[in-house]
């Protein structure tokens, strides 16, 4: 018995230590590998702890390797934009200003009532309340509620801001999808005082043209530009 | 950079360790077997070499202590029970049968290093 309290101790020692390592998206919002990971994790850390005939390292060295993949894929996911895409895939519009995309539910799998159930445990009733819905790569739904402004019949357009810049580099499939211009961008931050796009940490745009601007260990910036781009979001 | 560094520094721990865990077998189940080989030798020519055996049961003791480590455990047992097994017959002189129980045992000792090698058929 002391036997298995101990072997259990040091696997929970490990264990933790490498969730702690794996960072704090580990334990609420998993991307697809990050949940293979956690399943492979449980199902390996069990196995030494309780058959007392399998040497404990056999389980660590498992466990020591799913965290070298899940750091040589967070890696990879962060450094080049596709196998990003191949290994998180993209957040899905499933409500734009068009309505509910119905392609896009029917690719995800998702029911009507289910994307209904969603929309009441976040708090809406009805479709029209929602400028925007998304599917998160995480599996969770965000949605974007619509802003009526007093004495206008219509509500304003809500802006879906887009990401364009993180760590230093374009999101080259956001930029080409809307039409942003890479050299409007590149004047603006010199503009803003970063000397290079290495510079910039975070830059988001959204449908009115609001950017948002983050120099490398500086405060964000919030400039009103009114561009949008060549093509409607 | 800080995780990428724990990244290099648990893949070198890994890739050396496992490879300090190939030498380590291979050195000890190589001194084993030559041992081993020698006492079968003598068993099949129907001489006593219980001194020999218990010999070489005694450092195999020692040396279990690390091996567990590396080997399962069953594994490890199963090699306690057929050196003891094998030293019981010599001293009664069933040589036939301590012959066969040690090359029963050399057999397995062959196999284990081999069971935990880099190869494609282990992998798979």
């Amino acid at each position: 018995m002391l036997l298995i309290f101990i072997r259990t101790t040091i696997i929970f020692a490990i264990l933790f230590l490498i969730i702690r390592l794996m960072g704090k998206r580990q334990i609420g919002e998993m991307q697809p590998f990050e949940f293979v990971i956690t399943l492979l994790i449980a199902e390996l850390a069990c196995i030494p702890m309780a058959d007392l005939s399998t040497p404990i390292g056999f389980g660590i060295i498992a466990i020591l390797t799913l965290f070298v993949l899940h750091q040589v894929l967070t890696i990879g996911e962060k450094s080049c934009v596709f196998i990003g895409r191949l290994i998180s895939s993209k957040p899905s519009i499933i409500i734009d200003s068009n309505g509910i995309n119905y392609k896009e539910l029917k690719h995800l799998n998702i029911s009507l009532n289910e994307l209904q159930e969603n929309l009441r445990i976040a708090g809406y009733c009805n479709f029209d309340e929602i400028e925007y819905a998304l599917l998160e790569t995480n599996g969770k739904f965000s949605f974007l509620k619509k802003q009526p402004s007093e004495g206008e019949k219509k509500p304003p357009k809500t802006p879906l801001p887009v990401c364009i810049v993180e760590e230093g580099k374009y999101k080259e499939w956001e930029l080409n999808k809307l039409g942003l211009d890479k050299d409007y961008f590149e004047k603006l931050f010199k503009e803003n005082g970063a000397k290079s796009l290495k510079e910039v940490e975070v830059a988001t745009i959204d449908s009115n043209g609001k950017v948002y601007f983050q120099k490398k260990n500086s405060k964000y910036k919030v400039i009103e530009t009114g561009y949008t781009g060549r093509r409607p979001w | 950079m800080r995780s990428t560094i724990i990244l290099l520094g648990v893949l070198a721990l890994i890739l050396a360790s496992s490879y300090l865990e190939g030498l380590y077998l291979k050195s000890k189940f190589g001194y084993f077997e030559e041992n081993l080989a020698k006492i079968i030798e003598k068993t099949d020519k129907r001489e006593d070499d219980s001194s020999s055996l218990r010999e070489l049961l005694k450092w195999w003791k020692g040396e279990k202590l690390v091996m567990h480590a590396f080997v399962p455990h069953n594994e490890i047992k199963d090699i306690d029970g057929m050196m003891v097994k094998a030293e019981e017959f010599i001293e009664e002189d069933c040589f036939i049968l301590a012959s066969a129980e040690l090359k029963k045992l050399l057999d397995l000792i062959k196999s284990l290093p081999e069971n935990y090698s880099f190869s494609f058929g282990n992998i798979f």
